[in-house]
């Protein structure tokens, strides 16, 4: 078809019709994985029915299907979440041939537990240890009675012990203050703080026997439960979330369970090593990272941005200078991250801390020395200062220059001219280029991974404790944590769920930022008049 | 300079004496001697690249922002050297003001349009500014038309009202001379009248130097006439002696069309 008969090619139909082609094929390339996304997200947070499946060899169990495909055979196979870890020795997902399935029903008592412990468990509830009577709301009671009394009777020594452990915690860095170097004056202080060291333990010592003795009774109160085949387990409410009976819910009833679990996912802090539970921390760590990346290079480089166009002309130097700028963007996140770790973390942050607490240098122990979200925004900022500098000269170098000569015939200085008219009137492309760069610092994780993203801490960089913000404390990221779960987690198959959400929740979040970052240039546009540009 | 005193009278406000000036290695202008007259509108007219409108922007040394640009010979203002090495640019365009060939309203609202020239010169003054506002406005004709939108975005005004708050903004700051370098071109015959009355209006208070194409528009607006030619000034005088009757052979070819 193409190029031999004279029209086609020769009215650029042919052209036309491979770049409608080549633009078709990107929209598929971003479709395919959004959509797999999405699907996968919206399957793990929707509470889907329990089947009870009994298989021709005999064989019966609880399950909730993920997903079935073609086996090499030729079969059609399903694969389960079963759950309850600790019976099914193999893992919680299992494989069956559609061949070997004698028949699916969908059990009214079966009920579903989400457990601090052990993942999952699909069963019944025996209620008095009878098959066959256990109620929902004779549960719900228990458990919420149960929870009551705990938080009466557990939580205020958990607290305390808590609070001791900070104490602690601060009182031996005052230790090691008081007694670096060892004949400095405060060795008199030195005495007092030893002998508050030992007051924490001792009270320490006292509350963690009160506590564990609380918890034992607490650990006592157990419930019997029957997975499928009938195998008993005892289950201590301790363990139990959440309980819900998938089966006996409607549709309405099916979507408010989905809010609660888009609530949990949000909210929730992760438990059993990341595959299970929420990504607060995670969301919360990515929100502000990327915000002080914008506070800490937005200014920059805009400053730098706005001298490279305006005021350095175009001798060698500046052209140099533009070069180097434009190269900085393609440099690999990872060398960045390699220069945050080795100028930040090792130089600066090494530095502060010989500088400020040469006694926990001492001791070996990092403030500022280590991985931090300080060192993380700034490293992120570096690599997102190239996108702000060009952008913001692009930007300047878009604004006519009747604009400025208008106002430099009105007797305006270069300065004024800058800051009163062509910096407004360069605003939106400003912004634009503050966009992309959120947008790429948002779904970075390379340069995280070397200057203080974690699997896992409980320590918010934000919090309610003085001073507010802790920017020499590790932190929780999406993108870290997509990695995390997929690629380092123990239990693959359990995370794959998690993975998706995750994904879902970090796109969501940058889509966001960049809606946000759009409408205010859409305001700043419209406050100029210059609707629809 | 100048002949026959005629309708325009008044001593020169500015005069200049040999002036050359380059574009780099280029030269635009050749032995330019002339003296604009105070108090009456003065047009410069010329085929295009005759440099008539950098001769124009010699005058507030808006050519200072072209690379290598430079001017040798004698311009004063007032008989102060423009050129000056002490001399105060900002002081100079505040004194000699400028209205574009494009209208270049600022993506600001029509109020702040108009007092920026008061605002950059430092007045923070409220009732000044409202005051100056009102008063350039109605110079500029377009009071009774915009006065309720002093706060809506300029940007929002038609081509017309666009270079009258360009007149607006430059008469705001009570400038000595006002440069008009092609202000009709990018305008309709309605808009193009307006402005002419316009500047009919504010003749005798300004000094107003005009770039024309438009030989009609000289004739209809202006007192004395400059007819520039290839970097020359090839004639001076009064418009309609100019027009009716040019010293100049070349001035003659030009008036009939003969080149353009």
């Amino acid at each position: 078809m193409a190029g031999g008969n004279g029209g086609f090619a020769r009215d650029g139909k042919f052209w036309i019709t491979l770049f409608g082609a080549a633009l078709a094929f990107i929209l598929l390339m971003l479709a395919v994985p959004g959509y797999l996304i999405v699907k996968n997200s919206l399957a793990a947070l929707w509470p889907a029915p329990l089947e009870r499946v009994r298989l021709r060899d005999g064989g019966v169990f609880l399950g909730r299907r993920v997903n079935s495909d073609l086996s090499p055979g030729g079969q059609v196979r399903i694969q389960y979440k079963v759950g309850n870890r600790e019976l099914n020795a193999s893992a919680d997902f299992r494989w069956v041939r559609e061949l070997d399935i004698a028949g699916i029903d969908f059990p009214e008592q079966a009920v579903a537990l989400t457990r601090s412990e052990n993942g999952d468990f699909f069963g019944f509830w025996l209620e008095d240890g009878e098959a066959g009577t256990g109620r929902p709301e004779t549960l719900a009671l228990k458990l919420e009675d149960y929870r009551r009394r705990r938080e009466a009777e557990a939580e205020p020594p958990r607290r305390r012990l808590i609070e001791l452990g900070e104490r602690w915690r601060e009182t031996n860095l005052a230790i090691l203050k008081a007694a670096y170097p060892a004949e400095s004056p405060e060795g008199r202080r030195l005495a007092g703080l030893l002998a508050d060291e030992a007051e924490i333990k001792a009270e320490s010592e006292r509350i963690l026997g009160v506590f564990n003795g609380i918890r034992e009774d607490f650990l006592a109160e157990r419930e019997t439960f029957a997975a499928a085949d009938s195998t008993r387990t005892l289950l201590p409410l301790d363990f139990i979330l959440e309980a819900i009976w998938p089966n006996r819910l409607g549709f309405f009833g099916r979507l408010a369970q989905f809010f609660r679990n888009v609530r949990g996912l949000i909210l929730d802090y992760p438990r059993s090593a990341n595959t299970e539970g929420g990504l607060f921390p995670a969301i919360f760590g990515t929100v502000l990272l990327v915000f002080l990346m914008a506070v800490s290079a937005f200014p920059l480089g805009v400053a730098a941005g706005v001298y490279i166009q305006e005021y350095a002309g175009n001798g060698f130097l500046s052209r140099l200078a533009r070069v180097a700028v434009n190269n900085l963007a393609g440099v690999p996140s990872i060398v960045y991250g390699i220069f945050g770790l080795g100028f930040f973390i090792y130089g600066v942050g090494g530095g502060l801390d010989s500088l400020l607490y040469p006694e926990r240098v001492a001791a070996g122990i990092n403030t500022f020395g280590g991985g931090g979200m300080l060192w993380s925004s700034l490293t992120l900022g570096l690599l997102t200062l190239p996108v702000v500098i060009v952008a913001t000269a692009e930007a300047l170098a878009t604004v006519p220059s009747e604009i400025r000569q208008g106002s430099l015939a009105l007797g305006a200085t270069r300065f004024q001219t800058l800051w009163r008219v062509v910096i407004p009137l360069a605003a939106p492309g400003i912004l634009t280029g503050f966009i992309l760069a959120m947008a790429r610092a948002a779904g970075e994780v390379a340069p995280l991974m070397l200057t203080g993203a974690v699997k896992s801490a409980h320590l918010l960089p934000l919090d309610a404790e003085w001073p507010f913000l802790h920017p020499e404390r590790k932190f929780m990221h999406l993108g870290f944590h997509i990695y995390d779960m997929g690629f380092q987690s123990p239990n693959v198959e359990a995370s794959k769920p998690l993975v998706y959400l995750t994904a879902l929740v970090l796109l969501i979040l940058v889509f966001a930022m960049n809606l946000a970052a759009i409408c205010l240039r859409q305001r700043l546009r419209n406050r100029q008049g210059m609707k629809g540009l | 300079m100048g002949d026959e005193g005629g309708a325009a009278t008044g001593e020169a406000i500015v005069e200049a004496r040999d002036l050359n000036f380059y574009y780099g290695a280029k030269q635009a202008l050749f032995e330019i001697t002339l003296a604009v007259r105070r108090g009456i509108v003065t047009a410069l007219v010329g085929p295009s690249g005759c440099g008539k409108s950098t001769f124009l922007r010699c005058l507030n040394r808006m050519n200072d922002l072209v690379d290598g640009a430079r001017a040798v010979g004698g311009l004063t203002l007032d008989g102060e050297e423009i050129n000056a090495g002490g001399r105060d640019v900002i002081e100079l365009r505040r004194r000699v003001g400028m209205v574009f060939q494009k209208p270049n309203p600022f993506p600001k609202s029509i109020y702040e349009n108009v007092v920026y020239g008061l605002r950059v010169a430092g007045v923070r003054d409220r009732g000044r500014l409202d005051a100056a506002c009102e008063e350039s406005l109605r110079r500029a004709a377009l009071w009774e038309e915009i006065k309720d939108r002093l706060r809506e975005s300029a940007l929002g005004l038609s081509g017309g009202q666009h270079q009258r708050l360009c007149i607006a903004r430059a008469v705001a700051v009570k400038p000595e001379i006002i440069l008009m370098d092609e202000p009709c071109s990018a305008l309709d015959p309605r808009s193009t009248l307006k402005i002419e009355e316009l500047v009919a209006e504010l003749r005798g208070d300004y000094t107003i130097i005009i770039v024309t194409h438009n030989l009609q528009q000289a004739a209809r607006v202006s007192e004395r006439t400059a007819f520039f030619y290839e970097g020359r000034l090839v004639e001076e005088g009064e418009t309609g002696r100019l027009f009716t009757n040019p010293a100049r052979r070349e001035t003659e070819d030009y008036l009939t069309g003969r080149f353009s």
